[in-house]
């Protein structure tokens, strides 16, 4: 399937800040429908797409059960970066956007592009 | 009280999260997401089920199921320490999940000592009577003698009987 639209808006984000080192998009069961990496970095697209999906889901039901509300998103900050996980939608799947930056990359700012990544995928109009 | 862990293994759509549901006094901790392909049901586990059942004044368990597809097998890391039992769910006449046996067994390192249970699930949908000899030939390689039940995960009686075995074989294992 062609994500042409769908690149260009995850290379747009990449190239707001060189500090970016991956943006992934995955079904909300763990497959990868679209990766994009930064000049040195390298992941294995797969097992990303898995954890993206398990941390996405074991976060959506922290927030239902203990704080009995909705997810916005998950956020792991490492020594080096930060890890980013927004739940969304690209056409009438449930998906889950994730956005990986250095820690020069301060965590706010990231979590600002993975948001508005996010809500622009989901107005991708798509048939899938 | 002691709180002892145990896992609920096996391939996909094997009935891990409906015994789990089963078992549980309290409201299952539910990461079940609608599936992008097709695997023979609506919803896949892609994080954890969590269950916990109160047996006694003196013992309560924890009960972790974990996805069943290998790509999720991180989170079978988390469950993996500090394991008191393991469930192992076969579905019936299954030759992939009867494969997956041997998989799980090395991953979950199961030895005689581990308590342990082999539930063949989906036999009152699906026809055969092959699938006990083969997991009996599977154990057999690695000289293990492990209880075989077939099961209906939605009946709770067969949940609980999966529990009071596995305590069986823990005391028997203490030799009390």
């Amino acid at each position: 399937m062609d994500h042409k639209q769908l690149n260009l808006l995850i290379k747009r984000t990449m190239n707001e800040s060189t500090a970016i080192k991956v943006i992934s998009l995955s079904t909300a069961d763990g497959f990868n429908v679209c990766t994009e990496f930064g000049d040195d970095y390298r992941v294995e697209k797969e097992k990303l797409s898995a954890v993206s999906s398990s941390l996405a889901s074991l976060s959506n039901a922290a927030c239902k059960q203990i704080l009995k509300t909705r997810l916005k998103a998950t956020i792991i900050e490492s020594i080096d970066g930060n890890l980013i996980f927004i739940k969304t939608k690209y056409g009438k799947s449930d998906s889950v956007l994730c956005l990986i930056a250095s820690s020069e990359l301060l965590v706010g700012k990231a979590r600002y592009y993975a948001r508005q990544l996010a809500l622009s995928i989901h107005e991708i109009a798509v048939d899938i | 009280m002691i709180t002892k862990k145990l896992a609920f293994v096996g391939s996909v759509g094997s009935g891990k999260t409906t015994l789990i549901k089963n078992l549980s006094q309290t409201d299952t901790l539910d990461t079940d997401v609608v599936s992008s392909v097709d695997i023979g049901k609506e919803m896949t586990t892609v994080g954890l089920d969590y269950g916990y059942i109160t047996v006694d004044d003196s013992l309560s368990i924890g009960l972790y199921g974990v996805p069943g597809q290998r790509k999720f097998s991180f989170m079978w890391d988390f469950v993996k320490e500090g394991l008191w039992a393991v469930v192992i769910l076969i579905k019936n006449n299954s030759t992939e999940s009867i494969k997956e046996l041997d998989y799980l067994l090395d991953y979950f390192e199961i030895t005689q000592k581990l308590p342990c249970v082999i539930g063949i699930t989906h036999s009152d949908i699906v026809r055969g009577e092959n699938t006990k000899l083969k997991i009996r030939e599977v154990l057999k390689q690695r000289s293990l003698n492990l209880p075989i039940y077939s099961i209906n995960a939605n009946l709770k009686e067969n949940a609980e009987l999966i529990i009071r075995t596995l305590i069986l074989l823990e005391e028997t294992n203490n030799g009390s």
